[in-house]
């Protein structure tokens, strides 16, 4: 049997790699055509992802349980058809860390992809190049920096996440408890000690990768 | 084959309005910053769409707003020397110049690549990135990177503009040695006065979003072709005015 305590740190990797995984995929996306495409609604579409960064994340997490509950709009057509819900499992608490941590993707990447002079780009496509080509080939590599600053940031807030993992996936020990939960419940239960060591822990991981984005883009943070 | 050139557009407060054509040769469009040149660039290499007109380079037609035809850049064919010597600063001089060559078996696309640094004097270079080499070599790569495909029509948006004036003749004369060579027509955009009377076959006299006239230097600049021209030289360069 595993410690609870390593059960809820290597739950909290697994939440904060798969939902990075998805935030760096879906963030690139949507910063692209933020960045370089104008289209009818483009800031409504900005502010919709840039909200998570400033609600309350139970407000993330209340509008989450609307959306993917088992009566809730998206939730309840997945239930009635496979019987399975997302609310209290793990991928929900995926799916919380996922939305609050996009918005950092989304804001870094597009600085990053409006950043580069568009005469590269018009170049790329004069010497023949698709846009597809020209996004992997120009613009991908030369956001470097931006994307993988972005991709940082994401991973330490997905890693951090609490209000709205404990809203859609619960605080079930053994289950969906991930770091910051068992912090918060060690501190309630008054175990300081154990509750010290996760604190210095997270301080010391999240300061690096603080610094790590930091070095990684001096522009952006 | 000729380059037909028929445009018209407008962008806040600025009207473009302009009709011209070329042989095979070398084309300046003269005049000062803000009268259409490097935007006339744009239009011919699809980077922008006209609002009237029409474009076609012999019998292919580029864009035709009537017929409702408007090729993508990349299907243009059109080589393009942007004015601040774009080039892309994750790739090395060789990775550059062979961005410019599409669906080429490899050993042909090293050939090809050896070559252009062979004829571009860019020996010893190819490993450097843009970061590494000097204002002309970068121009000479951006140079490369635009012939290397082979287009049918070669656009410069005031090429030399940043380099200083021994450097300047020297790619003058360069820029000569590669019309000879590939034998491919060339627009180039200027507002050097000296640089359009001795690289020019033609002068476009660009003003304000129309043409003031056009014909070889010596017609544009010697004996002007209208009192307009007359006008608009002495006015807008008035060093001109000793040759009366």
């Amino acid at each position: 049997m595993e410690h609870p305590i390593f059960f809820s740190l290597r739950l909290s990797f697994q939440v904060a790699i798969v939902s990075t995984c998805f935030v760096i995929i879906i963030g690139i996306c949507v910063a692209y055509l933020l960045a370089r495409r104008d289209f009818k609604g483009k800031e409504l579409v900005d502010m919709l992802f840039t909200l998570p960064l400033v609600l309350p994340p139970t407000v993330t997490g209340y509008y989450l349980i609307i959306l993917f509950g088992r009566n809730g709009l998206i939730g309840h057509p997945i239930y009635q058809w496979t019987g399975w819900s997302i609310m209290f499992t793990w991928y929900g608490a995926a799916l919380a860390s996922f939305i609050v941590s996009l918005p950092l993707m989304v804001k870094i990447t597009r600085a990053a992809f409006e950043s580069i002079d568009k005469n590269l780009i018009s170049a790329s496509y004069t010497l023949g190049h698709s846009e597809l080509v020209t996004a992997l080939k120009v613009i991908l590599p030369i956001a470097k920096k931006g994307l993988i600053a972005g991709t940082v940031l994401a991973f330490a807030r997905a890693l951090g996440e609490f209000g709205a993992t404990l809203m859609v996936a619960g605080n079930i020990p053994g289950k969906t408890n991930t770091m910051p939960l068992t912090i918060y419940s060690l501190a309630n239960s008054g175990a300081w000690s154990q509750a010290n060591i996760l604190v210095i822990f997270f301080t010391a991981l999240s300061g690096f990768f603080l610094y790590t984005a930091n070095k990684l883009s001096k522009r952006i943070l | 084959m000729g380059l037909n050139v028929q445009l018209q557009k407008k962008v806040s407060g600025f009207s473009l309005n302009v009709a011209w054509d070329m042989e095979n040769e070398l084309v300046v469009l003269f005049g000062h910053s803000g009268s259409g040149k490097s935007m006339t660039l744009q239009l011919i290499a699809g980077l922008a769409d006209p609002d009237e007109g029409r474009i076609c380079f012999g019998d292919k037609v580029l864009f035709d707003r009537a017929l409702g035809i408007n090729l993508p850049p990349q299907k243009r064919s059109v080589g393009y020397v942007f004015q601040d010597r774009v080039l892309f600063p994750h790739m090395t001089v060789w990775e550059n110049i062979g961005y410019g060559l599409k669906k080429c078996p490899k050993a042909e696309k090293q050939d090809r690549i050896r070559q252009m640094i062979r004829l571009l004097y860019l020996e010893g270079l190819e490993n450097k990135h843009p970061g590494q080499i000097s204002g002309g070599e970068k121009q000479r790569v951006t140079l490369a990177r635009a012939l290397i495909g082979r287009p049918e029509v070669l656009l410069l948006d005031e090429p030399f503009s940043a380099l200083d004036n021994p450097l300047r003749i020297e790619m003058r004369e360069l820029l000569r040695d590669v019309q000879r060579q590939f034998n491919v027509p060339i627009i180039l955009v200027s507002h050097d006065m000296l640089e359009a009377y001795s690289i020019g076959d033609k002068i476009v006299l660009y003003s304000q979003g129309k043409i003031a006239g056009t014909g070889t230097p010596q017609e544009v600049f010697s004996s002007p072709l209208s009192s307009e021209i007359d006008l608009y030289l002495s006015l807008n360069f008035p060093l001109l005015i000793s040759r009366h």
